[in-house]
């Protein structure tokens, strides 16, 4: 026999062992070993409402875990769970608490609609979660626009906040604006009138010095001394040298763009404008200098009219920036909605949505890495019923939109392939009596818990 | 004419000797007259009368002459051996003994071998010559003082004899000379060895070794001291443990037997009263502990380098000069740089490089790597400690091993694993080139072969991640391999200990390796001999042994067989199987991927031409390498609970070693004798092709060996464990201790432990660390979710403290994690810079008294007086071997509903004694016996000195 048989087939032997031992399946930690959690490590979002009206703010909450609950601020304690993935709280009286399992993926929504008054127009944000830093783009405090920033501390020892407001002409002057003391449970509305004004929007810096706080600015438009419309500011990403603002609709209004340099150097920013073909710039608007510490305001409606869009803005100087649009409406219609820069999603998020009425929201979901992405929508009702879902392809640096069913209340689902690569949010229009009532809602990272990276037990630590 | 050299003859002349000044009386006893009387009277200076008589201190009664010269034994004086001794003694006064050199004749060599010329005795009074025994007498030594000399053939003053009182009856010759050479030390006079008097010991009559050694030891002792008699005991006792290792078991019996004899016979002593000397007036004449170190160091380099010989000469011809010369026949090598020495050299300078950068203050630690205990007591607490809440368990049976092997860096813990990860490389080449050298592997092939095998543990990251276990799971491969090389060649109760005592400790290290190993032998031919099983059951027994009590704790985490040591330090991420098939497991410490696929790559390459060249040769290799890629793909694909409930993910290291040490070993034996075939053949492409392979394989392994000296052991790092803040070291160790709750955050998670003591060291990861180990872990991992995402609940504060948290640490500046953490109700207030921060909790500790109020205690702290319903509750899982007491009133163990230990303290006051009961260390000394046992039978015959 050929001496090279046996070797042969030995080899073959080892080779088919392998690639058999290779395709077996691999075991995957099991999670009650390794991801160890009980009923008390829950986490809140903190839901605004509009203080001293008369306006019915709904509060809506979903999670597809099912295991919410919610509570006012000033009682914790009093907590009521949520039956079922999503609940909307039409009694609140004053802000509220929406929790969940730390692990689960949640979302918290408030909604104020007006026909008339200071806060006319429809106002919507995605509930945030206590933080030590907090900023605001686009905050007027001027003869157009009167602003409060409302401060939620949900823990049970007294914050202090301090605000940086930041100008065009640089830091500006706020007396009054350190050492803003926020009771524990509690709610605190500081008018920014009575801090300063200025011609411009400008930005704000909330940071505590002790505890934490939950913030949001309650912008009003004013037409003279008429109502020209409300909504909430929510908080922008923190400064980093690339921000992603997703989420711009299309059609008439202003877009007005305020980008802020917190820094100690010039910051020259490039603006790109995420279309649905990709990157485009802007004529006259390429690249933006900012002296240092200044908040500067970007008039784009005309360029942006167009079409929805996101944008991205980048710089070797840490900025951030955010977007303060309207509805292009007639003064009896006006509205104004808020988009600002986002996180990207780094896990599933979800959105509640509780428009008040059936509408058909739109879905953006904006590359902001120059890979295509692949993202998974899905839309639920309260009952459970999946109204829509489909996997969407995001090219890299571009803007998809997608028109989600119309439909009341419902839980927008969005499940990036790849973590970090898409930044979403949720454009809704819809009248409000005779105003054209519009919003944008961030799509957070859904489980409070995809703040924090994973956290595993390590002997080394120490040593 | 005059000579004009005359001056140098006249120099080089011996003086001339007035014999008739000195007369000299010979005293030969009776029995010996026949033997020594003709070399007597054919002495070139013949002795003035020669007395014969029954003793010798009768004989010097009648002895009328200036110098005695003694006859005990029957001996063979040279013809010139009193006129040379005669001649020293008359140079000076002073001297009053003088010992001539005892030589043993040679059947066919021209020189004769020495024996002694003057002796001594070694601290533990061992009797030994002056200078070392066993050279050719080639007149290389010169007239020296020593301490005394042999009895037989002695010449000593007659006076001095008087004032000494002549010899010791009882003693031997040789011993009886050394204790009169003591005396004329002691008065002043001096006592010279002089090797240009010649007598030979024709029939060599070695005394009895229990006598002579008693007699020894009561000579030594003979200054009554305790102390010097504890040394000598204790030193006698390990005499007899390194006879017994050196399995010379009649010299190890002779040495307690004389010990008995020595401690047993009161009365023997009476023979040596009055006959103390003054130590001081001995002083330099007996060994130092320095020159005795240095004497074994030579020897030990002498061994080393005939080893060293040894394996280079393996199957090399042997000369003509070999077979027909006598004992000092030369081999006239050829003074050029063998593969072995060139390999040597290389290895050498590259472990160097390597190493330089593990040097330094501080403990080695890395992602496999703890660091090490601050002292050797420490490291046998951390094996042998009981762990509380866990029947059975206590520390990994590895660091047994650890601290067995830790005695041979005197006990410096951390010295042993520096030593570890810089001589691994080194260490296991020289292991694999022994074995592939045992098989018959000719030199170069051998050399680049064991340096590939003995990359492995560096390629595959072991040595940059700090993974102990699987280096030294490096070096035991090659030993155990060799060892059943040895006993599948010669069956027997010493080889198969060999491979037991190899094998128990791969086992501890990694469990797999016992059965593997079993079923090697058992596919051995060796097996069936007649004593071939029980070989066999003496392994299985030692790797049973070897595990000890934990090869039946394990049995509530059967998955800790299938890991190596310190599986819970290891990545939960499954590598790839062809990143496997490369020996590229993964990991910060793992070589670049494309220096694995070099090396490894050729490596698969060389075993498969080697297979198909000799398949009946490299078959053995493939099936190991087969073996240990199956098992690193297998194991890797599973999750495993392993003590003390961790999961864990068995690693790959330890059999992408025996992959490639199974791939090194094909090759080496399929390719080996590939140039010599060379030499049949005419150029052409079998020349190419050979020379492409062999350059291809040189350079691979040579690019691992690169990147080893380059940045091999880059990845481990040292640690001063001073991360924690100084203030909170001191709570943890104080006499009411701590714990700590540190927190980090790095680049993609954040990490967290609860610290106590002196932090986790060595092993300790396989014992419950607090944390670990239910219902501490459900609630430990609850706390610390909470903290980080910011629940802030009231239940925080409290929880911290049931797990006996008094310090919350955060390491880094994380504004998040700061204010998460500062808003938990009942924390102090929050303290640090931009390293880190500290919060306290108030009132907890590892054990408080619980009732009026809180209070921290611990063991040995003194308690007041308090109410009756006062209760010491322990932040420890309760468990029935938990014994606290105050003043030795002993306290009422309670469990309380959370699963702490507790004890019903009551008013009681005085001193606190708390421990967690170990039960009798039985089985630490059932191992420590098994493995002198296998190392005696394992050990080498211990040569005899003739």
């Amino acid at each position: 026999m050929n001496r090279a048989v046996w070797p042969t087939v030995g080899v073959l032997a080892l080779a088919g062992a392998f690639a058999g031992a290779s395709v077996l399946p691999v075991q995957v930690p099991f999670a009650g070993l390794g991801t160890p959690d009980d009923d008390r490590a829950r986490v809140a979002v903190v839901c605004p409402t509009v203080a001293g009206t008369a306006e019915i703010t709904a509060i809506a909450a979903g999670s597809p875990q099912g295991s919410l609950g919610t509570a006012p601020l000033a009682r914790p304690d009093s907590a009521s769970a949520i039956s079922g993935s999503f609940g909307v709280t039409t009694q609140a009286s004053g802000p509220m608490l929406v929790t969940a399992p730390r692990l689960d993926v949640f979302s918290g929504t408030t909604r104020t609609a007006a026909s008339a008054g200071s806060d006319r127009g429809l106002s919507m944000m995605s509930c945030d979660r206590p933080t030590a830093s907090q900023w605001f783009t686009g905050v007027q405090s001027s003869k157009t626009g009167t602003a409060d920033l409302v401060l939620f501390n949900a823990d049970a020892q007294d914050a202090s906040v301090d605000l940086t407001v930041y100008g065009a002409g640089g830091r500006v002057t706020a007396p009054g604006s350190r050492g803003i003391i926020v009771p524990a449970h509690s709610r605190r509305v500081v008018p920014l009138g009575p801090l300063f004004t200025a011609e411009q929007p400008v930005s704000i810096k909330v940071a505590t010095s002790a505890g934490r706080v939950a913030a949001a600015v309650r912008q009003r438009m004013l037409n003279g001394d008429a109502p020209a419309g409300s909504d909430w500011l929510p908080p922008t990403a923190d400064p980093a040298s690339a921000v992603v603002i997703p989420g711009l609709p299309a059609g008439k209004g202003v877009r007005d763009l305020v980008v802020v340099n917190p820094g100690d150097r010039t910051a020259s920013v490039a603006l790109q404008v995420l279309g649905p073909d990709g990157p485009t710039a802007v004529p006259g608007f390429e690249t933006l200098d900012l002296p240092p510490g200044t908040s500067r305001s970007i008039p784009l409606g005309g360029a942006l009219a167009q079409t929805a869009s996101g944008l991205r803005l980048s710089s070797e100087q840490k900025i951030t920036a955010g977007v303060l649009s309207s509805n292009g409406e007639g003064a009896a219609a006006i509205d104004i909605a808020t988009q600002v820069a986002t996180a990207p999603l780094t896990g599933p998020g979800v959105l509640a949505l509780s428009p008040g009425a059936a509408v058909s929201p739109v879905l953006h979901l904006t590359g902001g890495t120059n890979e295509p992405a692949s993202v998974r929508v899905r839309v639920t009702n309260p009952g459970g019923s999946t109204l829509l879902d489909r996997t969407v392809s995001v090219p890299g640096f571009a803007d998809s939109t997608l028109t989600l069913p119309k439909a009341g209340d419902v839980l927008v689902s969005v499940e990036p392939a790849v973590a970090g690569s898409v930044h979403a949010s949720v454009y809704v229009q819809t009248k409000v009596d005779a105003v054209v009532g519009v919003a944008s809602l961030a799509v957070l990272p859904g489980a409070a818990a995809a703040t924090l990276p994973p956290i595993r037990q390590d002997p080394r630590v120490g040593s | 004419m005059t000579d004009p050299w005359a001056w140098l003859r006249r120099d080089g002349d011996e003086p001339q000797l007035d014999a008739t000044a000195h007369p000299v009386s010979a005293i030969v006893l009776t029995r010996v007259q026949a033997a020594v009387e003709p070399f007597l009277n054919g002495q070139t200076t013949a002795p003035h009368q020669i007395l014969v008589a029954d003793t010798l201190a009768e004989g010097a009664e009648r002895a009328t002459g200036e110098w005695l010269w003694l006859f005990p034994e029957a001996v063979q004086p040279a013809p010139d051996a009193l006129q040379q001794l005669l001649r020293t003694g008359a140079e000076s006064q002073r001297i009053g003994l003088i010992g001539p050199l005892m030589v043993q004749s040679q059947r066919r060599a021209r020189v004769d071998l020495i024996e002694s010329c003057g002796l001594t005795l070694t601290p533990i009074g061992r009797l030994v010559p002056a200078v070392e025994g066993g050279e050719p007498d080639q007149g290389q030594l010169s007239a020296m003082a020593v301490l005394g000399v042999d009895a037989s053939a002695a010449l000593v003053r007659r006076d001095v004899w008087q004032q000494a009182n002549g010899v010791v009856p009882q003693l031997p010759s040789a011993l009886a000379g050394l204790e009169l050479g003591r005396q004329v030390n002691s008065s002043g006079r001096r006592v010279v060895a002089e090797p240009a008097a010649r007598v030979v010991r024709a029939t060599p009559a070695p005394p009895d070794p229990v006598e002579q050694r008693a007699w020894e030891l009561r000579l030594a002792s003979s200054d009554g001291s305790l102390w010097t008699r504890l040394r000598l005991l204790i030193g006698s006792l390990l005499g007899a443990l390194g006879f017994l290792l050196g399995k010379d078991a009649a010299r190890a019996g002779a040495e307690l037997r004389a010990i008995g004899a020595w401690l047993g016979d009161r009365e023997a002593v009476s023979a040596l009263a009055g006959r103390e000397v003054d130590a001081q007036a001995l002083k330099g004449l007996t060994p130092s502990r320095r020159e005795l170190i240095g004497q074994a160091a030579d020897r030990a380099a002498g061994s080393v380098a005939e080893a060293w010989a040894g394996l280079a000469d393996r199957g090399s011809d042997t000369s003509l000069d070999e077979l027909t010369g006598d004992d000092f026949a030369a081999k006239g090598r050829r003074r050029s740089l063998s593969p072995l020495a060139l390999g040597a050299y290389l290895v050498g300078i590259l472990a160097v490089v390597a190493g330089w950068r593990l040097l330094g203050d501080g403990r080695l630690a890395d992602a496999g790597l703890l660091p090490s205990q601050t002292s050797w007591g420490d490291l046998v607490a951390a094996w042998l400690d009981p762990v509380a809440g866990q029947a059975g368990m206590a520390g990994p049976p590895w660091l047994g091993a650890t601290a067995l092997a830790a005695l041979a860096t005197f006990g410096q813990v951390e010295w042993l694993v520096t030593l570890a990860f810089l001589v691994v490389v080194p260490l296991a080449w020289f292991l694999a080139l022994r074995t592939l050298r045992a098989l018959g592997v000719e030199g170069p092939a051998a050399v680049i072969a064991a340096l590939g095998y003995a990359l492995a543990p560096v390629l595959t990251g072991a040595v940059g991640g700090g993974w102990l276990g699987v280096v030294t799971w490096a070096v035991l491969l090659p030993l155990l391999a060799h060892a059943l090389i040895v006993w599948a060649e010669r069956p027997g109760w010493g080889t198969a200990g060999a491979v037991a005592l190899w094998l128990a400790f791969a086992t501890v290290q990694v469990p797999l390796a016992w059965p593997l190993a079993l079923l090697a032998m058992a596919a051995l031919p060796a097996v069936r001999s007649g004593p071939g099983v029980g070989h066999w059951l003496l392994v299985a027994a030692a790797g049973a042994v070897a595990l000890g009590p934990a090869l039946i704790a394990w049995t509530a985490f059967p998955g800790r067989y299938l890991t190596s040591a310190s599986p819970a330090l290891a990545s939960l991420t499954a590598p790839d199987p062809w990143l496997l098939a490369l020996a590229h497991p993964g990991g910060a410490a793992v070589a670049p991927l494309w220096i694995s696929a070099v090396v490894v790559g050729v490596a698969w390459l060389a075993a498969l031409l080697g297979l198909f060249r000799r398949p009946r040769d490299a078959a053995p290799g493939l099936v190991a390498a087969g073996l240990g890629l199956l098992a690193a793909v297998l194991l890797t694909r599973l999750v495993v609970v392993v003590p003390p409930g961790v999961q864990a993910r068995p690693q790959a290291l330890p059999w992408l070693v025996l992959m490639l040490g199974g791939l090194m070993l094909a090759a080496a034996r399929g390719l080996s004798g590939l140039s010599a075939e060379l030499r049949n053949r005419t150029l052409g492409a079998w020349h190419a092709g050979v020379l492409a392979v062999s350059a291809l394989v040189i350079v691979a392994v040579g690019i691992g060996a690169a990147w080893w000296a380059w940045d091999g052991t880059s990845g481990l790092r040292r640690t001063e464990s001073d991360g924690v803040p100084p203030f909170v070291r001191v709570a943890m160790t104080s006499d009411a201790p701590v714990r700590t709750l540190a927190i980090a955050r790095s680049s993609g998670e954040i990490r967290w432990a609860l610290l106590e003591g002196d932090l986790p060291r060595l092993g300790e990861d396989e014992r419950a660390l607090p944390g670990t180990l239910e219902p501490q872990r459900a609630l430990a991992t609850s706390v610390v979710n909470r903290l980080l995402s910011g629940s802030a609940d009231d239940q925080l504060s409290a929880d911290l403290a049931r797990l006996g948290v008094g310090y919350v640490w955060l390491r880094g500046s994380d504004p998040d994690l700061r204010t998460a953490i500062g808003n938990v109700p009942g924390l102090g207030v929050g303290t640090g810079d931009d390293d880190g921060a500290t919060w306290p909790v108030p009132n907890s500790g590892r054990a408080v008294i619980d009732g009026d109020g809180v209070s921290l205690t611990g063991d040995g702290r003194t308690v007041a007086a308090g109410s009756a319903t006062r209760r010491l509750v322990l932040a420890e899982p309760a468990d029935p071997r938990w014994q606290a007491d105050v003043d030795g009133r002993p306290l009422a163990p309670l469990t309380l509903p959370d699963g702490r230990q507790a004890f019903t303290l009551g008013a009681e006051s005085g001193v606190l004694h708390l421990r967690l009961y170990p039960g009798a260390p039985v089985w630490p000394w059932v191992q420590l016996a098994v493995i002198g046992l296998l190392a005696v039978l394992a050990a080498p015959r211990v040569r005899r000195r003739s």
